[in-house]
């Protein structure tokens, strides 16, 4: 015979539908012995079956004809809204992508690489490569012997020339200057007119 | 055109078809469906108005997330589920606790010989922990089976169980006795 302490859990899982054969039998005998358990149990009993048979007011017919439209509606609705927020987010995604471009562009500096042999400092990254003396004076010599014509435009010379050597360059003087001091050369000495 | 709720057609069938494009079969889930979404807000949430703005959310989301609609439930498993969790966010974001009873949907029956347990059993219900009052609600409005009762509050379902014992634990000291007798604390 169950305590008065366990039989609310007994009802619970009477009320449920979970409780075994043999619970059940001691619920049965302890409510007929027990008037506050059995009271208890009928409360509980009657509050459950108030519930499943509360109804919920019928909004009415013309609400339910009209649901299905509001809801099309309302759909499409919210779809426009999110197709607005999506190209607001890419706007404000491409906004912040350039600005950032241009702050890295201004921020970043362009420290000048050594070239390996002693060769120089080396241009920009990403600008042409100032090269050695020697090497200069290879390349400017084949540019001018395929020149279209010895009054080709100064421009594309000057293009042949930035090849070489580009002004922007930091270092392109001493780039192409850089002379070992052992060696005493000078550059006024390698002139073809021979002076010096 | 107003879908026709007795179409032969399964939840499963409706819910292929929609994935495959046609628009209507959504419509006939709809139909088939929304009368019971809507009163499962009513008795969460006390009124018309909030009811039906549930009803309509809870659908609208559903025909969003369809596509992510795994089958692992069946589709009135996942609609009301979608609509309890509906309706618990709207509870919890109410300023002030408005007891059921005294939502004006809920003042309907001023007489009556159950009139008065009825609006007892309402505040006692809606003084229930919101997992308690779910899992009552679920069970005894709308004769769901544990299992289900389980998958829809996303717990295993001895805990559903569970819960449910301590729901009706809970009831029986909030409920005092009309024949004058003294009602226990829960």
């Amino acid at each position: 015979m169950p305590l008065c302490d366990t039989v609310p859990d007994l009802i619970a899982r009477w009320l449920a539908g979970e409780i075994d054969p043999e619970s059940r039998r001691d619920l049965d005998a302890h409510l007929a012995g027990c008037p506050r358990c059995s009271a208890e149990a009928a409360r509980i009993r009657d509050a459950l079956a108030l519930l499943e048979r509360d109804e919920v007011p019928d909004p009415g017919r013309l609400y339910w004809e009209s649901f299905g439209s509001r809801l099309r509606a309302r759909i499409a609705a919210s779809a426009r809204r999110r197709s607005l927020l999506r190209l607001a987010a890419i706007a404000a995604a491409v906004a912040v992508a350039v600005a950032g471009l241009a702050v890295f562009q201004v921020r970043v500096p362009t420290a000048p690489r050594r070239l390996p042999d002693g060769g120089g400092v080396a241009g920009p990254a990403g600008s042409p490569r100032a090269l050695p003396v020697g090497e200069a004076d290879a390349r400017l010599d084949e540019l001018l012997r395929d020149a279209p014509a010895p009054d080709a435009v100064l421009s594309d010379l000057d293009a042949m020339l930035d090849e070489i050597a580009p002004l922007d360059a930091p270092d392109a003087a001493e780039a192409l200057g850089r002379v070992p001091p052992d060696e005493g050369h000078t550059l006024v000495e390698e002139l073809p007119d021979g002076h010096g | 055109m107003q879908a026709d709720p007795d179409s032969r057609d399964s939840d499963d069938v409706l819910v292929a078809r929609f994935l495959r494009g046609d628009e209507p079969a959504f419509d006939l889930l709809v139909a088939r469906h929304r009368i019971a979404v809507y009163r499962l807000g009513f008795r969460f949430l006390g009124s018309h108005e909030e009811a039906d703005d549930l009803a309509q959310e809870a659908f609208m989301r559903a025909y969003r997330s369809l596509r992510g609609f795994r089958g692992e439930a069946s589709f009135r498993t996942w609609i009301t589920r979608i609509a309890i969790n509906l309706a618990l966010k709207a509870r919890r974001s109410r300023r002030a606790t408005v007891p059921l009873d005294d939502a004006p949907g809920m003042q309907s029956e001023a007489a009556g010989p159950d009139a008065a347990l009825k609006r007892q059993v309402r505040l006692a219900v809606g003084d229930l922990p919101p997992r308690q009052r779910q899992i009552l609600l679920l069970k005894v409005y709308e004769g769901m089976k544990f299992t289900e009762i389980a998958q829809i509050a996303g717990i295993s379902i001895g805990t559903a169980k569970a819960t449910f014992f301590q729901a009706v634990r809970s009831l029986r000291g909030r409920l005092a006795p009309l024949d004058g007798g003294q009602g226990e604390g829960a």
